[in-house]
């Protein structure tokens, strides 16, 4: 059996704070793992904070349309908006810094989705971008 | 996201995070983080209330830790769960940021700086 949960949002910071009371009651509602709660908020996290940031900067108003749904195999997230043309799965891939020298203070959102996601898929529809994700449900007496 | 400051004796501070560091919180704290490193050099910042932490919660937290080591001075961090000592690994922030189990040794740590 498939569950599905799905948010609507502006581009409003504002707005933006309705997202950690759903994706918590939908971690609940769901029975995730404490591991696959943290690893879908990241996901939501690393993508929303980009939007927010920097997604959307010709001063309109637009949407963003979260979707989450689980069976008992995979848990699939989705983030659409219709801001500007951004494929972050094109983005280089970087190393983990072996000093404190190498430390830099951003770029690490695409890396930390790659790094939950079992697939990672964009397309831009429709002047939409549209970025899926899929990784593995697992139980917490099998995380221990 | 709460923030609280503890200026213990012997010139050690204890930055106490509570909440999620996430996209909506980690730039509110900015403010307050630039406030504490301006005028100190050893600095533990208390992770265990900290449930959640992405890439911008974790560029909050290089962004001191750098300000303090230019001046010659260290930031530690501790208590961290499993998932956020996992960020803070991937993206190799704990190789400037210290992390430790417990405060105690923590604080052993910064008293060595």
């Amino acid at each position: 059996m498939t569950e599905n949960w799905s948010l609507s949002l502006t581009n409003e910071k504002a707005d933006a704070a309705r997202f950690a009371s759903w994706i918590e009651a939908l971690s609940a509602d769901a029975d995730l793992s404490k591991k696959n709660a943290f690893d879908l908020r990241l996901f939501f996290d690393e993508v929303l904070g980009n939007l927010y940031g920097y997604g959307f900067a010709d001063g309109r108003a637009h949407q963003i349309e979260v979707k989450v749904d689980c069976d008992r195999s995979y848990i699939r997230a989705e983030v659409t908006d219709d801001g500007a043309l951004f494929d972050p799965t094109i983005i280089g891939r970087r190393a983990r810094p072996k000093t404190a020298d190498e430390v830099t203070v951003g770029g690490w959102g695409i890396e930390l989705i790659r790094k939950i996601a079992d697939d990672l898929e964009y397309e831009r529809v429709a002047g939409w971008n549209v970025l899926r994700m899929r990784f593995r449900r697992h139980r917490d007496s099998i995380d221990a | 996201m709460e923030f609280k400051v503890e200026d213990l004796d012997d010139g050690l501070t204890v930055v106490v995070l509570e909440g999620s560091l996430d996209f909506l919180t980690a730039n509110d704290i900015d403010l307050e983080f630039t406030a504490v490193v301006a005028s100190r050099d050893r600095v533990l910042v208390d992770l265990e209330k900290v449930s959640f932490m992405a890439s911008l919660g974790v560029r909050t937290l290089i962004k001191a830790a750098r300000t303090i080591s230019r001046k010659g001075g260290k930031m530690v961090a501790a208590n961290a769960n499993d998932e956020v000592k996992e960020v803070l690994d991937y993206t190799g922030a704990d190789t400037l940021i210290g992390l430790h189990d417990d405060n105690e040794a923590a604080l052993a740590d910064l008293r060595k700086a």
